[in-house]
């Protein structure tokens, strides 16, 4: 991955990488790319149905429509360090 | 020091006897972690551990748990106590509510006195990458050796002999590996036994709470305890009926060794050892098989972790921004106070990981990653079911060798031997580690993996494996 | 050269209940900011959604009523992305297995019936309100993760008249089986269009334009004029019509009290498990 895709994938995940970072990146993804040769050598593998569950969840819980007290804005808010009075506040969001 | 290094069952009789209150025993325990040298603790509740030491007045003779005071991994939420994963961009995070474990150890009156380092987020086995640098394991000579991870200042602080517990987590081994590495009971049960509410996500479909214990029938008090349906966690099992058997028994018991995996191991001792307790086992008249495993298969378990993991460690952390909570850098606009959030508070490894995720995830990437790493996943589980079906449980050495020093890195190419455990994420298995002999005064596990649902059975066969081995409530010596 | 008009409509319904699709915290959204959040709304670590029953038989019902194939299964879906207005940095909703699909609806534009394809509808989470005031912003969690019940159609309408006939006739029945309040001004409805245009005779679809965010169904109606206007240099014939809206007829209306009837037994007969999908 040249450095450029590099940076690019970076950005869709809304990180940021210092230089160093961006070089060894590099090594990591080479190490990810062979591990994913490993299973293209399964037989069939392609064919197989993908497994999400541990082993079929067979349970049916929905939750009932009754209403639970929140905590309230401050409290719910006391760890955000954009919270003013009752809302969390960013600098203007542009579409 | 009257009171460290003792099991439950012996504090618990200490308490109904009159002979300590939880107050003495928790004193004695904050002093002992003050004084801990190895780097395992996060946020301590001193004040709160003593404070509910105080308020237990009654003794519950049938509560096992009553008064006993523990360690907590810090994924795992507790109201009012900064919770940080062990990594920066939660510096400062305190939890509304109480992760329901916990809330079922409180209700057992049992007293948590502080949380505990891990690898950061649970990514990592060694110990060495949460924000406080390395944990250590307090066998061997001081500070020289890890203890494995992502549940390493749990693991830490039990083999230490400060409390006879902790909570950990596994996603795919962070609590049989470290169980390994410091001589402990290390207990991971089937997937949805234990409410996963208030754990960190790390990748929801192998994470997974467990225990670690000195001993098999504490890791089965604890399980009953806290096993249940939580309408807080969907996935939580209900109306699973479980059978339970009265006396456990090694007769007829059927023990499976994938003999691919066993003939990777080299430490001579350890394979001795090995075949030692399967003479043993067959003495007390289990059947001991070593089977055949797909060699490819066993080549496929490390990429399917690694690669199911971090996509789903990106997508889980995706919450991380600092907008509505977390240790948030400044930015001139959204995205800037998000990636410079992110850039300066997750460390270069779980960049790393994100970063590998996100990509297993891209529509074009997919097939050859992501969905692939899906379908790997349900080849291993059929295959291990496979076993299953004529076996009780599979048995293998938990780690090829005992804890590494912390300049040693793994052998090149071991990735198979060192991260097979993983089998019981992919399935959801009840998997337990527990020691059966010590190198040179240095710990190592068996592990032991059984079919999803069949929890008891596997604790019974480790049971009698503790009574062959006579490696109970094994710990490090206390240092005063 | 003559052209028609192909338009596809994308309705976001919210429907109503009194708790969040997969929180617990009420799902009143006008009341004092950031009052109805909960700790999973807020995505803190360690939070697990949770599936509202009365959702799910709200979007069965309307699935019922349109005609279309119920899946015996719940299939939910991540879809990642980063915004300020998205705690989790993803919605779930049902990209794969949405709860309803192949349905229909039939509209009258001037005593004309037409079918109308329903291609899905499925449940998704809502997002937090953002106001924008001068140089910041304000986000309120109190809408995030209240229900919604996305409905795609077909490309099958070929009017501005048509459209408005379809999100009436949609109101109409959401608002009978009092699932939604269905105002678009009050934003528990909304729609989206997608509209392209195509000669005449051809079959393949040119490129579509969408058009988001109207807040009434006669500005549904102006925004697809200006865009025809738009893309076009001359009038396509035949638009002109008269409207009647879209009125409930006999059928429907039988049709919708049975649906009405079968609410308490919807969740028993048809849902079998439920999956959180991880996409």
């Amino acid at each position: 991955m040249n450095k450029e895709e590099i940076r690019k994938l970076a950005a869709e995940i809304l990180i940021t990488l210092t230089p160093e970072e961006e070089a060894t990146f590099a090594a990591e993804f080479a190490y990810f790319k062979e591990l994913a040769k490993l299973l293209e050598a399964l037989p069939n593998i392609d064919e197989k149905e993908p497994m999400v569950f541990p082993f079929k969840v067979t349970q049916t819980y929905l939750k009932e429509d009754t209403p639970e007290e929140s905590p309230g804005a401050k409290e719910i808010l006391k760890n955000s360090k954009n919270a003013k009075d009752t809302f969390v506040v960013i600098p203007k969001v542009v579409k | 020091m009257r009171y460290l290094g003792l099991t439950m069952t012996e504090l618990h009789e200490l308490y109904v006897s009159g002979k300590a209150t939880p107050l003495d025993v928790v004193n004695e325990v904050i002093e002992a972690l003050t004084k801990d040298k190895n780097n395992i603790l996060e946020k301590t509740m001193y004040d709160e551990a003593r404070s509910m030491a105080q308020s237990l007045t009654k003794v519950e003779k049938d509560n096992l748990l009553w008064g006993i005071p523990f360690l907590v991994k810090d994924n795992i939420a507790m109201k009012g106590i900064e919770t940080t994963g062990s990594s920066n961009i939660l510096n400062g995070f305190i939890p509304l509510c109480n992760a329901e474990v916990i809330d079922k150890l409180l209700a057992a009156k049992a007293i948590p006195v502080a949380k505990t380092t891990l690898d950061e987020f649970g990514m990592g086995g060694r110990g060495e990458t949460g924000h406080k640098g390395i944990t250590y394991n307090p066998y061997g000579k001081e500070r020289t050796r890890i203890v494995g991870g992502s549940s390493s200042g749990s693991a830490s602080g039990v083999a230490s002999g400060y409390v006879p517990f902790a909570v950990g987590s596994d996603t795919g081994d962070s609590i049989r590996k470290p169980a390994s590495f410091a001589g402990l009971v290390g207990f991971k049960p089937t997937w949805g036994e234990i409410s996963r509410f208030g754990l960190f996500a790390f990748m929801p479909t192998l994470d997974h709470v467990g225990f670690f214990t000195r001993s098999v029938s504490e890791a089965r008090v604890l399980f009953e305890k806290t096993r249940g349906y939580d309408k807080k966690d969907a996935t939580s099992v209900m109306n699973v009926p479980f059978k339970t058997e009265k006396d456990a028994t090694l007769k007829g018991k059927k023990v499976a060794v994938l003999e691919p995996i066993f003939a990777l191991m080299k430490n001579k001792l350890l394979i001795k050892e090995f075949h030692n307790l399967v003479d043993k086992l067959r003495q007390a008249g289990a059947v001991v098989d070593f089977v055949p495993f797909d060699k490819d298969l066993l080549a496929a378990i490390f990429p399917t972790y690694f690669i199911l993991s971090c996509a789903e460690a990106n997508v889980s952390n995706a919450c991380l921004t600092g907008i509505g909570f977390g240790n948030k850098e400044e930015g001139a606009s959204y995205e800037e106070i998000v990636a410079n959030t992110r850039g300066k508070g997750f460390s270069s490894r779980i960049k790393y990981r994100l970063m590998l995720g996100q990509y297993a995830l891209k529509k074009e990437n997919r097939n050859e990653y992501y969905d692939r790493a899906q379908k790997a996943r349900r080849l291993i589980v059929e295959a291990v079911d496979k076993v299953l079906e004529n076996y009780d449980v599979i048995m293998l050495p938990a780690a090829p060798n005992h804890a590494p020093t912390v300049d040693k890195q793994s052998e090149p190419h071991s990735e198979i031997e060192n991260n097979f455990m993983a089998i019981a994420n992919f399935g959801g298995n009840p998997s337990l580690t527990l020691p059966y002999f010590l190198d040179e005064g240095l710990p190592l596990g068996v592990n032991l993996t059984g079919k999803p649902f069949d929890d008891f059975n596997v604790l019974n066969i480790a049971l009698k494996i503790e009574e062959i081995t006579g490696l109970y409530n094994l710990h490090a010596g206390l240092k005063s | 050269m003559k052209y028609e008009v192909i338009i596809g409509l994308e309705i976001h319904i919210e429907t109503k209940t009194n708790t969040k699709m997969f929180s617990s915290a009420s799902s009143l959204f006008d009341a004092p900011a950031n009052s109805n959040v909960s700790v999973v709304d807020m995505a803190f670590p360690g939070t697990l959604p949770t599936v509202n029953k009365k959702a799910v038989q709200n979007a069965i019902m309307l699935g019922h009523a349109l005609n279309m194939e119920i899946d015996d299964e719940l299939h939910f879906d991540r879809k990642n992305y980063f915004y300020s207005d998205l705690p989790k940095g993803y919605q779930i909703t049902q990209q794969r297995r949405p709860i309803g699909s192949n349905g229909y609806l039939d509209i009258y534009v001037n005593d004309t019936k037409k079918r109308i394809r329903i291609e899905r509808i499925h449940m998704e989470e809502d997002t937090a309100k953002q106001i924008h005031l001068g140089e910041v912003t304000l986000i309120d969690y109190n809408r995030a993760g209240n229900p919604l019940v996305e409905l795609v159609t077909e490309p099958d309408l070929r009017s501005a008249d048509e459209a408005m006939a379809f999100v009436e006739a949609v109101r109409e029945i959401v608002t009978f089986l009092e699932i939604s309040d269905g105002k678009m001004e009050e934003g528990s409805l909304r729609c989206d269009v997608n509209i392209s245009l195509r000669p005449v005779g051809v079959s393949k679809f040119g490129n579509k334009v969408e058009i988001k965010n109207m807040n009434s169904i006669s500005n549904i109606g102006k925004a697809i004029e200006t865009e025809i206007k738009r893309q076009v240099n001359y009038l396509i014939k035949g638009l002109k019509l008269k409207v009647r809206h879209g009125g409930m007829t006999m059928p429907l209306k039988i049709q919708l009290q049975c649906v009405k009837k079968m609410k308490a037994l919807i969740i028993d007969i048809f849902l079998k498990e439920i999956f959180y999908q991880f996409l």
